[in-house]
């Protein structure tokens, strides 16, 4: 561990560009999606619909988006899901996710390339992705579905936006200010060594190996 | 009975609606279909096309057996009482009445007559027991129409029969009433006018004719059906159902006194003034040119060697016996039977003319000829204005006049009709005189007073129809009724002597000095019983109930304080009540109520019809089933038909099914096919027909279903309804298949025309078409 | 909520808006408005379904080319530019054969579902005379009102607006009767103030009770807090042969989804936006761990 001086000055790729290609073209729509679901889902945000092209086109761009979305969302699964297979340490870090909260990574199991949190929220985007599909091709043509399988299909978009959404909150945070040092994967797709090895030991080791 | 009021008179039925609402009024369906009036009525009946004059047979049997007649009104206003010459008899065997020529398939119906005394008055029985009396003559005749006898003809089970029969039976009481409805669905038989006069039989026997809530109501079709019939639509009339002059009429005298009938009873016998009525007609149309001299122009009428009706116009058309037609407002190729035939014999004319307002099937008659090509005839289409585009009136059903006024100018090209009738008349008499030709004088004398010569009001054309004072004219009592060129306050100011001219006696008061009572719009009801005297203008008088002294007893009374209408004033010595009395306000109570027949009493006995003087059932001319009564004489012995090559007729082994034709209520006639609003509400030509059936011939809902006849076929959508039920008739299961009319080659929507099926077999006292209850078969349609 | 202050489109007071708070009742009362429909008396004639279609300028639906067939009715159903149709249906019942024909259009329910479904405000409207209506300017063309709705009623065109019958509300607000009981040839229309119909169909029912009709019912479903079109149904045991739901009622879907999960809903995500500003605030950002500094 010579070069521990310089990990601070060394960068180390995280993620390709067709990685950051997925992630965004899953991300961007969304960020629209969620924000047009929101001003939808509760009159409080309806302020939001004029920002995003007006009540009208917001609804519609949504349904549009949805697609777009499901194709990121599928892209990604190809990509990740064999990735966020978790294992027996992820358990424990889960259990003892307080630890990270505080800040005290060392006192949980050592993370690979993907923590058992990232995990964890990949699963949900993949989950979530297959439900906001299904249902919302049905709430988009209700008149092709019984209207008890509609309502039922409204329900559960509803459900799963609270869900996916509150996953994204967390996600948005600990990608921006939470974790200082994370944008930068899905912007250039290098991080530095240094952030490396402290957030995700494990893969940092199998880099540097290489 | 004979109508689907509920879907085809809509309007009018609120008032059976709110009759029952308010009155508990009972409402009686009997129909081939379960149909929309069947479906708000208490009682259904699901009949045999055809067989009712079986079911009506089997009532008025069921009366006199239980004496649930009105007996007083029965002796008195009815001929009961009156004794038929010996030569008339009826032999149930053959089913033949007396004096049956089979050669020409005629009666001599002067075998029929009353016995009469020496002053030439019938003779009656008033105990009504003398075996020569009409009553015992009716009560052996219709001793035949059991309540079994009814079930085999019309399939409709005995246990119902009787609810029913029990029910009507309760009319006879002095206070209650009932009053029929009934449509196209009775005069569209070979014998459509037996079945009016059987329930006119029945409504005789129960007291209920001239009183309020009774009658006999004729639905007419259209907004103006009456008032065409009125205005002599029809070949044996003239306006006001004067009579055409016939062949051996060569003079006026022979005329009037061949037209003039006879009392035979204490009767007014109103057509005793038919000459008054006749000769102000002939001064209406010929003016000055009419005077005594020359018997008021009688020479200028034609003279009828034989009734030109309409089944012998179309026959003759057929045999290319016809040079050219004039078609106002009547698309005969649709709505007569036997499309074909129709067709072909447009197809030899040399010209046609049709005044229509959208081009119907009849201007494009040619895509029904088998070979196009061969079609000489030239076609005139006239656009002509429709109903709200022009000013006139309707007579309704009701004989309410009613002014109309016009709401918009017609499209494009379209004129009124008024317009169209000036412009060609001004023009044939343009010819005439510049051209002469074999008799002018008719043509050129004919008063044409108009403002406008080339386009008459409609209100113009009224003051016609009233008539009015050639010369100052005085009534009994040496009072002046109307001055010279004023118009006459009524027909009973109308003259024989040339001094005064109305153009149709019936409609006379409509339009007095004082002006249009078809205008009035007065709803109020004084008497509270619906009566509305001043709303429009009911012919004849202005009375709202025919034969309305008939609403009180033989003395005078009312039969009932419920429904009192019209009573005799003892004090004042005249009739008073809530219309206007039909009949001379002093004449006593002994001179019976129906004024305008020469016994002054209701027939249960009628001589005049061709077809025999009580009704009997016959079957329809194609029937599935044998005549139980009298299988020698299955139907009709006087029908009319035709023996052309396309005149075919269906054999029940090959077209096992009856089927009917109809009207739905989203439609009128072939008209509202043009119009898009009514073509969404049905746009599809269908066939009703039995589910048992359907599931028979491997037929579901909405399948393409070929109807057909020897005579053509008609392609429907399939549906298969619980609404028609197979029926026993006789033992054999017999299936009812309905065909709706409406579509056709023309319009927004388009369909098969039903009358492609129709045989040409006609009614011999009206000559209406045979539409209910023919034979088809039917297919599924490969797809 | 927000809170829409508009008063619809014909000036009348509004009693509910969808996806906002219901205006001051106070301010502009109004009676509720209803139509009886007498199936006793009705001969389905579909004269009111040609008058509403042509009061409403419509042109509906032409089925003649396609190959549906629906027998005696104008086609399968409700459209966007057919607000009212007249329903067929025979099925022989313990009184014989009936033919059970309705009037069938939107109901008015004074517990719109359509209204509580709807997520836009001021998209749907109840006037205080109870009218229910849709503002096509406010629309979003997300459709919940279809689920929303106990009846199917609305019908969606191609641009994704909903149509139905308004109740004629310009007539109603003019002082006319709706058009299609204008044309009722049969009086089997009433309209009136829902107490004065409620009046007069329980002396038709009494009616109909005399006549044998002892299942009769009116039809005025507590489940949407009654309707403002009432049905006098003479096999009152059988709504369903009339095309009309036994039990009508908003979705239990719906009151989940528009309850609980809303309020859920927003416990979690402010919840989780809370909890990540705590983080922020009581840990700090979790920054490159302690034992590489240490190392350092």
């Amino acid at each position: 561990m010579e070069d521990v001086k310089n990990l601070e000055e060394v960068e180390v790729e995280r993620f390709s560009a067709f990685d950051r290609f997925v992630h965004w073209l899953t991300a961007i729509p969304f960020v629209y999606l969620f924000l047009s679901g929101l001003g939808m889902y509760s009159p409080k945000f309806a302020w939001l619909l004029p920002f995003l092209g007006g009540r009208e086109f917001s609804a519609w761009l949504h349904k549009w988006a949805g697609v777009v979305f499901t194709i990121g969302v599928l892209l990604m699964f190809l990509r990740w899901a064999k990735d966020f297979v978790l294992d027996s340490d992820d358990r424990i870090w889960l259990a003892n996710v307080k630890y990270y909260l505080k800040g005290e990574e060392e006192k949980l199991p050592e993370a690979g390339k993907y923590n058992a949190g990232q995990k964890l929220f990949g699963w949900m985007v993949f989950i979530g992705g297959a439900v906001f599909l299904i249902t919302g091709v049905v709430m988009w043509f209700p008149e092709t579905f019984s209207t008890t399988f509609v309502r039922l299909a409204i329900l559960l978009h509803e459900i799963t936006f609270v869900v996916v959404g509150a996953g994204f909150i967390v996600h948005l945070y600990m990608g921006t200010v939470g974790v200082p040092g994370s944008l930068s994967s899905m912007i250039t797709g290098k991080v530095s060594a240094l952030w490396a090895a402290s957030h995700h030991p494990k893969w940092f080791r199998e880099v540097m190996r290489k | 009975m004979g109508g689907n009021p509920a879907e085809n008179h809509p309007c009018g039925f609120k008032w059976a609606i709110k009759a029952r609402q308010e009155k508990g009024a009972k409402i009686i369906c009997v129909d081939p279909r379960f149909n929309r009036t069947a479906a708000v009525s208490d009682i259904f009946l699901q009949i045999r096309p055809g067989s009712d004059i079986a079911f009506m047979g089997g009532l008025i049997n069921y009366l006199l057996q239980n004496k649930k007649y009105n007996e007083e009104y029965v002796k008195h206003f009815t001929n009961a009482a009156y004794i038929v010459k010996d030569t008339y008899s009826f032999d149930p065997q053959t089913g033949l009445f007396s004096g049956y020529d089979p050669e020409k398939k005629k009666y001599d119906q002067t075998l029929w007559a009353y016995e009469l005394d020496e002053k030439g008055q019938a003779k009656k029985d008033m105990t009504l027991e003398d075996p020569r009396c009409v009553f015992q003559l009716m009560k052996e005749f219709y001793s035949r129409y059991t309540p079994e006898v009814v079930e085999k003809l019309t399939g409709i089970p005995k246990d119902k029969f009787l609810e029913v029969a029990k029910l009507i039976a309760e009319t006879s009481a002095p206070d209650k009433a009932m009053t029929h409805l009934y449509a196209l669905g009775w005069t569209h038989h070979s014998t459509g006018t037996q079945l009016i006069g059987s329930m006119a039989i029945l409504q005789l026997l129960l007291g209920n004719i001239g009183v309020p809530g009774g009658a006999i109501n004729a639905l007419r079709g259209h907004a103006n059906v009456q008032g065409m019939t009125d205005l002599a639509a029809e070949s044996r009339f003239l306006p006001g159902y004067l009579r055409p002059p016939r062949a051996d009429q060569q003079t006026l005298k022979d005329h009037i006194e061949a037209s003039t009938p006879k009392a035979v009873d204490l009767s007014m016998n109103y057509w005793s003034n038919y000459s008054k009525f006749f000769i102000s007609l002939l001064k209406a149309w010929y003016g000055k040119t009419a005077t005594p001299e020359n018997e008021f122009a009688y020479h200028y009428l034609p003279k009828m060697e034989k009734l030109l009706s309409l089944d012998e116009i179309l026959d003759r058309m057929y045999r290319g016996k016809i040079e050219g037609l004039v078609s106002v407002g009547m698309n005969i190729l649709a709505s007569g039977p036997n499309v074909r035939k129709t067709a072909e014999g447009l197809g030899k004319l040399k010209w046609m003319v049709v005044i229509e307002t959208f081009e119907t099937e009849m201007a494009s008659f040619w895509k029904h000829v088998e070979d196009p090509s061969k079609v000489q005839t030239e076609v005139f289409l006239l656009p002509s204005a429709i109903f709200a585009e022009k000013e006139g009136s309707f007579t309704n059903s009701g004989r309410v006049v009613k002014w109309k006024y016009k709401a918009v100018d017609p499209p494009g090209e379209a004129k009124d009709e008024l317009w169209i009738a000036g412009q060609l008349w001004m023009r044939i008499k343009a010819l005439y005189q510049k051209e002469g030709g074999k008799f002018p004088d008719p043509i050129l004398n004919l008063t044409w007073n108009f403002k406008n010569p080339y386009y008459p009001t409609a209100e113009e054309v009224l003051h016609e129809m009233n008539g009015y004072a050639l010369e100052d004219i005085v009534d009994d009592k040496g009072n002046v009724v109307a001055k010279k060129g004023e118009r006459v306050p009524g027909f009973g100011a109308l003259k024989d002597d040339g001094t005064t001219a109305c153009g149709m006696w019936l409609y006379s008061g409509i339009f007095p000095q004082a002006g249009n009572r078809a205008k009035s719009v007065d709803t109020s009801d004084p008497s509270g019983l619906g009566v509305y005297p001043g709303y429009g203008y009911a012919w004849p008088a202005n009375r709202r109930i025919l034969y309305n002294r008939a609403s009180a007893d033989p003395t005078g009374k009312p039969w009932s304080e419920k429904k009192k209408y019209i009573w005799w004033n003892e004090a004042e010595g005249k009739w008073v009540g809530h219309d206007v009395p039909d009949i001379k306000p002093d004449l006593t109570p002994d001179y019976g109520p129906f004024i305008m027949l020469p016994e002054g009493r209701g027939r249960l006995f009628a001589a005049q019809l061709v077809d025999g003087p009580f009704p009997e059932h016959y079957e329809p001319f194609e029937t599935p089933v044998e005549n139980i009564l009298h299988p020698k004489t299955p139907f009709n012995p006087v029908v009319k038909v035709y023996k052309s090559d396309l005149d075919l007729l269906a054999k029940p082994d090959q077209y096992p099914y009856v089927a009917t034709t109809y009207r739905v209520v989203e439609h009128f006639h072939y008209w509202t096919k043009h119009i898009y609003g009514t073509s969404a509400l049905f746009p599809k030509m269908f066939v009703e027909l039995p589910e048992e059936l359907a599931k028979e011939l491997g037929i579901k809902e909405g399948d393409l279903v070929k109807v057909s006849t020897p005579r053509g076929s008609a392609e429907g959508y399939a549906m298969p309804t619980k609404r028609i039920k197979p029926l026993t008739i006789n033992g054999k299961k017999v299936y009812t298949v309905g065909i709706p009319i409406h579509w056709g080659n023309e319009g927004m929507v388009k369909g098969a025309l039903a009358n492609m099926l129709t045989p040409f077999v006609w009614d011999p006292n009206s000559q209406t078409p045979e539409f209910k209850g023919f034979l088809c078969k039917v297919e599924k349609v490969k797809a | 909520m927000a809170t829409v202050t508009t008063e619809g489109t014909v000036g009348l007071g509004l009693r509910r808006v969808s996806a906002s708070k219901s205006p001051d009742q106070n301010i502009k009362k109004s009676d509720q408005l209803a139509i009886l429909v007498d199936i006793s008396s009705c001969i389905g004639c579909k004269g009111c379904e040609a008058a509403c279609s042509q009061w409403h300028d419509l042109k509906p639906p032409l089925f003649a080319e396609e190959k549906v067939f629906t027998g005696y009715q104008s086609g399968p159903g409700l459209a966007p530019s057919l607000f009212m149709f007249m329903r067929f249906q025979e099925a022989e019942t313990e009184k014989g054969l009936t033919w059970f024909i309705t009037k069938y259009q939107c109901m008015h329910c004074s517990d719109p579902g359509c209204l509580k479904a709807c997520p836009s405000p001021g998209a749907v409207i109840q006037y205080s005379n109870g009218i229910v209506d849709f503002d096509h300017s406010k629309c979003i063309g997300c459709k919940f009102c279809l689920s929303g709705c106990p009846f199917d009623v609305p019908r969606y065109d191609a641009n994704n607006k909903p149509w139905k019958c308004n109740f004629c509300v310009d007539r109603v607000s003019a002082g006319l009767e709706p058009m299609c009981v204008k044309t009722c040839p049969t009086n089997a229309l009433h309209f009136g103030t829902k107490e004065e119909m409620l009046i007069r169909a329980n002396q038709l029912l009494q009616g109909l009770k005399k006549r044998g009709f002892d299942k009769a019912v009116i039809y005025d479903p507590p489940g949407v807090g009654g309707t403002g079109y009432i049905y006098l149904l003479p096999h009152g045991d059988k709504p369903e042969m009339y095309g009309l739901p036994k039990e009508a009622s908003i979705s239990p879907l719906i009151s989940l989804w528009k309850g609980p999960v809303k309020l859920i809903g927003s416990v979690v995500l402010w919840g989780t936006l809370l909890g990540a500003f705590l983080q922020l605030i009581l840990f700090g950002p979790i920054k490159v761990g302690k034992k590489h500094k240490k190392e350092e």
